[in-house]
């Protein structure tokens, strides 16, 4: 187990007396934060900083390449098992680059903010306790998300699926925002609430809205599965249909990854003619999937 | 906008001329609005005030993020909305018990008491 509290790279960095030409300023830093922690901050990093943010120390772009640098280098080392501290809405978290899926259960303790796991390709279950930004997840290979408190736009946009991936498997606790799973091509995304134009362009997977209903979902979708209550209302390009007994199936694979996130006690029995959930997320509740319907693209539409 | 002198370079500026050349026009903020999003081309969200209201403006489709949340109040604060573009803005403010994402191009307008 590693824990990163990122408080100690902004007090590292705090520590650090400010130049005029950040120069030395920078300099300084990178052997301190090489001593601690025994990565290397590149020099682009500098200019970068200075351009945009007017100094290094408080430049966001610094810790955001410091801790995917950290904690690359523990996933190197065999660590397998992280958390993170005090991210503080910090951008771009968990992308690694690695071209090969890491084994990592990651836990951060706090608000994530835009794409926290872009390019995500790992195995395992990152957790966060607090909320995420626009494009969690985006462009994601393989893992899985288990969100506890919002996301805001665009969580799971453009998952792949490829020869060799499925895409994400993302549970959003207390709902996302807009433009769910956009251009999503495959992956799965179950939530407790999702803002409009859900699933747009989606090509592929599963959205699964268990909240309540939403509006102008699927518009321009090719592809993909989006289950949601009736009620929901749906953009150009979408058509509504009645579940059958391959949805249910279909509902029950995905749930079954979230089976013990949220203490599904009969997922086993669940047919068409078993219908109900007992479901724990926030709150017990018991969800008849007959009050369901799923959207799929238009064929009329699809050339 | 024609006939208009601005004093900056930037494109804010424009959505409050325009907005203050409605309200002189017709009076009503809330039509105002409307007739931006109306004639506006692109994405953008916005925040303008009044001497007694706030709103909250998003483009017809909704492109640029804006969120609103409600903090219940202690007894040390009132009760009070938040607006922001990122939910972590919210939660500093503790602005997290009822969150909304106002329709896109629909104004979302808080009015004095």
């Amino acid at each position: 187990m590693y824990t990163l509290d990122i408080d100690e790279i902004r007090a590292l960095a705090n520590d650090v007396p400010s130049t005029s030409s950040g120069s030395n300023e920078f300099d300084l830093l990178k052997k301190k934060l090489h001593e601690r922690f025994q990565v290397s901050i590149p020099e682009g990093l500098k200019n970068a900083a200075i351009e945009k943010f007017g100094d290094v120390a408080s430049a966001p772009i610094l810790y955001e390449n410091l801790t995917n640098s950290i904690l690359r280098k523990k996933i190197k080392e065999g660590e397998n098992n992280i958390i993170i501290k005090n991210p503080r809405a910090l951008y771009r978290i968990g992308i690694f680059g690695f071209s090969e899926p890491v084994n990592l259960n990651l836990t951060v303790e706090g608000n994530v903010g835009n794409f926290f796991g872009a390019f995500c390709n790992f195995n395992g279950t990152w957790t966060v306790r607090g909320h995420a930004e626009n494009g969690l997840a985006d462009k994601g290979y393989c893992g899985k998300f288990v969100i506890d408190g919002l996301a805001t736009e665009l969580v799971g946009q453009n998952n792949q699926s490829t020869n060799y991936s499925h895409g994400v498997d993302i549970l959003v606790r207390k709902g996302c925002m807009e433009r769910a799973m956009a251009q999503a091509r495959g992956g799965n995304l179950v939530t407790f609430g999702a803002g409009f134009n859900s699933g747009l362009y989606m090509s592929d997977g599963v959205l699964m809205n268990l909240g309540e209903p939403g509006e102008l979902f699927g518009a321009g979708m090719v592809g993909g599965t989006i289950y949601a209550k009736q009620g929901t209302t749906t953009g150009k390009g979408a058509v509504i249909k009645k579940l059958d007994e391959n949805d249910y199936e279909k509902i029950k694979n995905v749930l079954r990854v979230f089976e013990r996130d949220l203490d599904i006690v009969n997922l086993d029995d669940f047919s068409k003619t078993n219908s109900i959930l007992d479901i724990t997320n926030i709150k017990h509740e018991e969800v008849d999937f007959k009050d369901f319907e799923k959207i799929i693209a238009d064929e009329n539409m699809v050339h | 906008m024609e006939g208009f002198r601005f004093h900056t370079d930037s494109d804010s500026e424009v959505i409050a001329v325009f907005l203050a050349s409605r309200i002189l026009k017709h009076g009503d903020i809330e039509k105002a609005h409307r007739e931006f999003v109306a004639k506006a081309d692109g994405p953008f969200t916005y925040i303008a005030a009044t001497s007694d209201s706030i709103a909250i403006v998003r483009d017809k489709f909704g492109t640029r993020k804006g969120i609103i949340g409600y903090n219940p109040g202690t007894d040390d604060h009132p009760p009070f909305w938040a607006m922001a573009t990122d939910l972590s803005a919210l939660d500093v403010v503790g602005a997290t018990t009822k969150i909304e994402t106002p329709h896109p191009g629909k104004p979302r307008i808080f009015y004095r008491n």
